[in-house]
């Protein structure tokens, strides 16, 4: 491994970030909007979540903040869900959350149960 | 009133005679229905339930159905089963969809009642007013498919719908479940061992009535609002991946139960996801009756168990799947058809058998006492060849974990009751305790048992309102609101998928008045879903039930989680009282978790008062 380089073992494959990255990881539908299970992006020394989810649009070519957040800024808790090194993020704060190269980020689905 | 028949029909197997009893307005406006006339009807008709054997004559099997069974409701027609659970010694008690409810209901009956104990085996038929209890010794032994087939043809219509047990309600396991429509079941509590122990095989019905609403046209603009919702983001993920969507989700915040509860996550979770299983097993989606969702995904195995079927929701995926340590979506679609055919939870199994599991590999359990079984943790056919034997009490094995993990651990001893994940003698569902702490005191505080459909609690844990890691007293009041939220949706009987798209409880209100007419405010239906939580627990009191049997297993306190995510987390004992304290005092209820006299006189529960009620 090269120095400055850091491994993260993700669905049995070995992902290599450089320095100042950060992966992204895919849950159900994320993983059909991105055609992906994760991708990587540049944050410098830090960024705050929002931030990191408006990168996420353009690299996408599409608005990753609206799965998160309704038109009036509402929190949108029953359908999208953001972890963050194993933490839930409370999605009324996203522009308080800051990442960190290395740190780990999954967009995913709400949590569903209880019929 | 409109929406309710009106009537139940009461049976007494043991005399084989019928009788009507009617469903009387203040019945229907304090208790609402489905979870709220059975509370009300369970307390009643076993006055001194600490006295009864569950499976005994002398326990009650209590079937009821909401006031919108029936009509057009959005994703509201479901049944409700009642009785002191073989399992848990408590209130029992069990939802289920499907077809049935609004059978029963446009047959012209909001419930049954069963007492007493069939001399030979028999099932009930109704078809309409024609009721007729019917022999049913050519289906002992038969599993759930098999009977709803064989009763569809005796009768010679394929529209009647059929409730019944297999073998292991037959045999009555503690686990025993009620299965309609084949994928639909009564799941929890053992009530399938209720009815086998009153030789009851089925309930098959028929209706062709018309169930009257009270304003047709403010309902269908209601309903077609609520529908329209339902096709919103709130419900996208039943509708796409169903509830195993969870797995990854629940895997990455380290809340994915593993290995007995040993464990948060799972290193195949991908392998068992709900994204891969919608793209190598899933062979159709299907619908409850008026539900736009259509959540429930049907599996085909491949290979080695090629033919098997079954519906896998994610609580069985994950008990039969990663608490076994089983990270191979074929064997878990097997293990969920052994459980639907042969008649038991698959919750209750998948804990069982996990512990089991971890007893084997820790020495604790012999190979002698496993029939010759290398019941290791990922040992598919280990599994399923357990399952088997539970469900037909085979063997020494088989005998144990019939008794339900509780009961097995008490027999086993050995320590093995510090790793016996129940709460009041139901299996903990697929929630990790640790790592999801106001969802746990939820959990243990709930009238059923360990119980993941009671309040909802695990929600501000997996949105980040609050720590999960830790608690404090204000989570009592979050257990408090999410309790009585769910007894309403219970008693309505409406499915929990749809909660999202109601925009408040007025909407629940507004909804019960447009069905049956009887005048309902927000405030009124929040305060008979206390009633009927209240109602419930003094049963449980009746029972032996107080403050001491709501805590969860030892190993919540004991054994901190090695996961990476979640790494040392461990719910800390005063900060577990402090929480049900809090609860308590939302609550009104003694220091003890007893109802006060003065809360339930507040409730309109004076008999209760009388009969449990503490002094403040």
């Amino acid at each position: 491994m090269l120095s400055g380089e850091k491994s993260l073992l993700t669905h049995h494959r070995v992902v290599l970030l450089e320095l100042g990255e950060v992966q992204v990881e895919f849950i159900g539908r994320f993983r059909e909007l991105f055609k992906s299970k994760n991708t990587i992006i540049e944050v410098g020394s830090e960024i705050s979540l929002l931030s990191l989810l408006k990168k996420l649009s353009e690299k996408a070519g599409f608005d990753v903040v609206s799965h998160f957040l309704g038109s009036s800024g509402e929190p949108m808790e029953e359908y999208s869900l953001i972890i963050l090194n194993g933490k839930a993020v409370n999605l009324r704060r996203l522009s308080e959350y800051v990442v960190k190269p290395g740190d780990r980020v999954v967009l995913s689905p709400s949590v569903a149960g209880g019929g | 009133m409109k929406g309710y028949a009106g009537k139940y029909l009461t049976v007494d197997l043991t005399r084989g005679k019928t009788s009507i009893g009617r469903v009387e307005e203040s019945m229907a406006i304090n208790y609402i229905g489905g979870y709220g006339f059975g509370a009300r009807t369970l307390y009643d008709m076993l006055p001194n339930p600490a006295q009864i054997d569950p499976l005994s004559p002398e326990n009650v099997l209590i079937w009821w159905t909401g006031p919108l069974a029936g009509t057009i409701s959005t994703a509201g027609n479901k049944y409700s089963v009642f009785a002191k659970s073989p399992l848990t010694g408590i209130f029992g008690f069990g939802i289920s969809s499907g077809l049935f409810a609004s059978e029963l209901k446009s047959a012209g009956w909001d419930g049954i009642f069963f007492t007493g104990r069939s001399e030979k085996p028999s099932y009930l038929m109704i078809d309409d007013d024609n009721v007729e209890l019917r022999d049913a010794s050519h289906l002992w032994g038969r599993t759930t498919w098999e009977t709803e087939e064989m009763i569809k043809e005796e009768l010679g219509d394929e529209s009647f719908t059929v409730a019944s047990i297999g073998p292991a309600g037959e045999k009555m396991v503690r686990l025993a479940n009620i299965t309609n429509e084949r994928n639909r079941q009564v799941g929890r509590c053992g009530l399938g061992a209720v009815m086998g122990s009153k030789n009851l095989k089925a309930v098959a019905v028929r209706g062709t009535k018309d169930v009257e609403v009270f304003d047709i046209e403010g309902l269908v603009r209601f309903i077609a609002d609520l529908n329209e919702r339902c096709q919103g983001p709130a419900t996208e993920k039943y509708r796409i991946y169903g509830t195993p969507a969870n797995i990854l989700v629940h895997n990455k915040l380290g809340c994915l139960p593993s290995y007995n509860f040993q464990r948060g996550t799972f290193e195949y979770a991908e392998e068992v996801s709900g994204e891969m299983m919608l793209k190598t097993h899933v062979k159709k989606i299907i619908a409850c009756a008026g539900c736009p969702i259509a959540c429930d995904h049907v599996n085909q195995a491949r290979e080695a168990y090629e033919g098997a079927t079954s519906s896998v929701d994610y609580e069985s995926l994950a008990l039969l799947g990663p608490n076994c340590g089983i990270g191979n979506l074929d064997i878990i679609t097997k293990a969920v058809e052994i459980c639907d055919t042969l008649g038991v939870d698959t919750i209750s199994a998948g804990n069982v058998i996990g512990w089991a599991m971890e007893c084997y590999e820790k020495g604790i359990l012999s190979k002698d006492e496993t029939d010759g079984i290398d019941l290791r943790f990922g040992n598919g056919e280990a599994l399923l060849e357990a399952l088997k034997r539970l469900c037909l009490k085979e063997g020494k094995l088989g005998s144990l974990l019939a008794e339900g993990v509780r009961r097995a651990s008490q027999i086993v001893g050995r320590g093995s009751e510090k790793f016996a994940m129940h709460c009041k003698g139901l299996e903990w569902a697929a929630y990790e305790l640790r790592s999801l702490q106001t969802s746990t005191l939820g959990f243990a505080v709930s009238n059923r048992g360990a119980d993941y459909l009671r309040s909802g609690s695990y929600q501000v844990d997996v949105k980040g309102q609050v720590d999960r890691l830790r608690l404090d007293r204000s989570r009592g009041k979050i257990v408090y609101d999410g309790e009585n939220i769910y007894a309403i949706i219970d008693s309505l009987i409406i499915c929990k998928f749809t909660r999202g798209i109601f925009k408040s409880v007025d909407e629940f209100a507004k909804l019960y008045t447009l069905v049956t007419g009887l005048s309902m405010t927000g405030d009124q239906i929040i305060k008979a879903g206390e009633r009927i939580h209240n109602l419930a627990r003094c049963f449980n009191v009746k029972c032996g039930i107080s403050r001491k049997d709501d805590y969860p297993p030892p190993r919540a306190f004991e054994d901190p989680l090695p996961d990476d995510v979640v790494k040392g987390a461990v719910i800390k004992r005063e900060e577990y009282d402090e929480a049900l304290d809090g609860y308590y005092e939302c609550r009104g209820w003694s220091r003890d978790g007893i109802p006060t006299k003065r809360k339930l006189l507040e409730l309109g529960l004076n008999k209760e008062a009388e009969e449990v009620g503490v002094e403040a």
